[in-house]
C-alpha cells in the first residue's frame, strides 16, 4: 500500500456554521501539488489554517499521519510548523528586516527551532533556493521596501527554505505578474521541492489546472472533493462551484 | 546564523557610557566636599540613571515588537499611570511604605494595572490591538483621576505629586538604585536569551506562528516583566518619557537591523547614556535650581522623533 508522504484524515474545520470537511482519507505524494479552488467563504483558508494548527483546538479535528506516526490535530502545538506551514497572500513589516535575515530565520526553523544556529545544510539549502528564484542579489533589500507582488515572490522563497513537509499557500501567487507566475509553475515543480509536498489556493482556475497534479474543489456547503487536474475538467469543475454562472 | 553583536561599535558605545559617567559625576564637583557629594548624591544619582534609562528603552523596544506597533513605548500599556496614580496617592497620604526604598504605592498601582489590563484583554486572547486598546484607556483612566487628585490636593502635596509626572533621579539612595539596575540588567538577560522568540515578530504579529513561536504565551510575558520593571522605575524616579519611543528608532537605523541580539544590548546602553546626559543637563542649566529630567527628555526627544520618522517615511517611499 502506497502511504505517501503524509496522510489527512478526517480533516474537519468549524468556525462557523457550515464548517469545512474532507471525508476519508487523503494521501500525498512527495513533491504533489494540489490546487485549491471555490468560492469566497467556502472554507479555503479556514481547511488551511486548521490543518496547520493555527485554530484553537476545539475548531480544528483529525489526524495526520506521517513517519509512521498518527498525530491528532486537536493537539498540535507550535512545533507543528516544522510539518505544515501556512503563509497567506501578505505581511506586514513595521521594522527594517532584510532578506538575508528573514531567509536565515526561515532556515533556523527548518533546523529545528529559529533559537538555532545554522549550519551548512540550512546555508545550502538558502543559496540554492535564492538562486533558483533570482534573489541572489537582492539579499540586502529590507522587507519593507518590497512591492506586494515582490512580498509573496519572497514569501514562496522563504515556504521552501523553510521546508515544511506540506506547504501551504493561500492566495500566495495573487498578486505575481505574468513572468514570475510562469516561473512559479517552474520552481514548484523543480528538484528544489525535494520531499515536500505543496497546496496553493487561487482565484484563477486555469493557472490552477495548469500548474496542480489534482485540485480540491470547495463547495458552499462545506464539502470538499478531490479531482483530478488538466485543462479539459476546467469547464465542469466552475459549472459544479458556480452553477448558477452562463456564458463562462 | 549571524546573530552577534557588532564589537566595535558595541565597544565605542560602552567608551561613550564612561566618558558620560565621568562627566556626571565630577561637573561642577565641589572637591572640598566631593567624597560626601559623591558617595551620597551623585554615585547613586548615576547608577539609577544607568537603570532607569536602559530599563526605559529596553521597555520600549521591546514593547514596540510584541505589540508591532512602532509607536509603541514603556507607558503604552498605562502601567506608568497607574504606578505615578499609586505612588501620588499614597505619598498624599503620607503613606511612606516602600519595597526596598522604592515606594510601595506606585508598585501597588503598577500592579493593579497589569491585573486590570490581563483581565479586560483575556476575551480575546491577548491580541496587541485588545491589550494597545485596554492599556491607553487604563492609562486614561489613571491619568484623569491624578488630575483630580492633584485638584483636591493642597499646593504641597500638588508640589509632591509633579515629581512622579515630570521624574527627578535625585531623590534616590544607593539600595534603591542598585535594586533597580541590577533588575533592569536582569530582565535585558532575558530578553537577550530569547531574542530569537522576539525576532518572530518583525514579519509582522500574523506571520509569528509561522516561525514555531507562541505569539500567545511570548506577549503575555513579555509584557508582565516589563510592566513590573517599569513599576520599578516610575516608583524609584516618576515618569520619564520619549527614551523609550527613540532610542530604539534610532539603534535599529544606526545598526541597520532589528535582530534583537544585536539591538537591545545598544539600546539599553543608549538608553542609559542619553538619560545620564539628560539628567546632567537638568541639573547644571539652570543651577541652583534643577529642571525635572523628563521634561529636558521630552523637549529634546519629540524634535528628533519627528524627524527621524520624517526620513523613514521618505526611505520607505523611495
Amino acid at each position: 500500500m502506497n502511504h505517501g508522504l503524509m496522510r489527512i484524515m478526517e480533516l474537519k474545520v468549524q468556525r462557523s456554521s457550515p464548517g469545512v470537511k474532507l471525508e476519508g482519507e487523503l494521501i500525498l505524494a512527495p513533491r504533489s501539488l494540489i490546487g485549491l479552488y471555490g468560492p469566497n467563504g467556502s472554507g479555503k483558508t479556514s481547511l488551511m489554517k486548521g490543518l496547520a494548527g493555527l485554530l484553537t483546538p476545539s475548531q480544528r479535528t483529525g489526524f495526520v499521519w506521517m513517519g509512521g506516526e498518527t498525530v491528532d490535530l486537536s493537539k498540535v502545538g507550535s512545533d507543528w510548523v516544522r510539518n505544515v506551514l501556512y503563509l497567506g497572500s501578505d505581511f506586514q513589516s513595521p521594522f527594517h528586516v532584510s532578506l538575508r535575515e528573514y531567509f536565515e530565520m526561515a532556515a533556523a526553523v527548518s533546523k529545528g527551532g529559529i533559537h538555532l544556529e545554522l549550519g551548512s545544510a540550512e546555508r545550502t539549502r538558502i543559496a540554492l533556493v535564492i538562486e533558483a528564484m533570482g534573489l541572489t542579489d537582492q539579499l540586502n533589500r529590507s522587507v519593507q521596501a518590497l512591492s506586494d507582488g515582490e512580498k509573496q515572490w519572497v514569501m514562496i522563497a522563504r515556504g521552501l527554505i523553510q521546508k515544511p513537509k506540506l506547504l501551504l499557500l493561500d492566495e500566495t501567487c495573487s498578486k505575481l505578474d505574468l513572468d514570475r507566475l510562469i516561473q512559479v509553475a517552474s520552481v514548484l515543480k523543480s528538484s528544489i521541492v525535494e520531499d515536500m509536498c505543496i497546496w496553493l489556493s487561487a482565484h484563477d482556475i486555469r493557472f490552477l489546472a495548469g500548474i496542480s497534479n489534482s485540485i480540491l474543489l470547495f463547495e458552499r456547503t462545506g464539502q470538499v472533493s478531490l479531482h483530478q487536474g488538466g485543462a479539459a475538467s476546467i469547464h465542469a469543475l466552475v459549472e459544479r462551484v458556480y452553477p448558477g454562472l452562463q456564458g463562462f | 546564523m549571524r546573530t552577534c553583536l557588532p564589537r566595535r561599535q558595541f565597544l565605542t558605545t560602552l567608551i561613550v557610557l564612561v566618558v558620560v559617567m565621568a562627566l556626571s559625576l565630577f561637573l561642577r564637583l565641589d572637591f572640598a566636599n566631593a567624597k560626601l557629594i559623591l558617595t551620597e548624591l551623585r554615585i547613586p544619582r548615576l547608577i539609577l540613571a544607568i537603570g532607569i534609562g536602559g530599563a526605559l528603552a529596553l521597555s520600549g523596544s521591546v514593547m514596540q515588537t510584541v505589540l508591532g506597533n512602532p509607536l509603541a513605548e514603556p507607558y503604552t500599556l498605562g502601567v506608568a499611570s497607574g504606578a505615578a496614580l499609586g505612588a501620588a496617592v499614597f505619598s498624599s497620604l503620607g503613606l511612606h511604605f516602600s519595597l526596598a526604598g522604592i515606594n510601595a504605592g506606585g508598585m501597588i498601582g503598577s500592579v493593579a494595572v497589569v491585573w486590570a489590563l490581563f483581565k479586560i484583554s483575556s476575551g480575546r486572547g491577548h491580541s496587541s490591538e485588545s491589550l494597545i486598546l485596554t492599556g491607553v484607556m487604563l492609562s486614561l483612566t489613571c491619568a484623569s483621576m491624578l488630575a483630580i487628585w492633584m485638584a483636591l490636593a493642597d499646593p504641597l502635596g500638588v508640589q509632591s505629586i509633579n515629581f512622579w509626572l515630570l521624574g527627578d533621579l535625585s531623590r534616590v539612595s544607593l539600595v534603591p538604585a542598585i535594586v533597580i539596575l541590577v533588575l533592569s540588567l536582569t530582565v535585558l538577560g532575558y530578553f537577550i536569551y530569547f531574542a530569537r522568540r522576539l525576532d518572530a515578530f518583525l514579519m509582522g504579529i500574523d506571520g509569528v506562528p509561522s516561525f514555531g513561536v507562541s505569539l500567545d504565551m511570548t506577549l503575555r510575558a513579555s509584557v508582565l516583566l516589563l510592566s513590573v520593571l517599569i513599576g520599578f522605575c516610575v516608583s524609584a524616579a516618576g515618569v520619564i518619557g520619549f527614551l523609550g519611543l527613540i532610542i530604539p528608532h534610532v539603534v535599529r537605523r544606526k545598526l541597520g537591523t532589528s535582530i534583537h541580539s544585536r539591538v537591545l544590548p545598544m539600546v539599553y546602553v543608549w538608553g542609559a547614556i542619553v538619560l545620564i546626559i539628560s539628567d546632567t543637563l537638568a541639573r547644571v542649566v539652570s543651577d541652583p535650581h534643577e529642571l525635572p529630567v523628563g521634561a529636558v527628555t521630552a523637549l529634546v526627544g519629540a524634535p528628533m522623533f519627528i524627524l527621524i520618522y520624517r526620513r523613514q517615511r521618505h526611505e520607505v517611499d523611495q
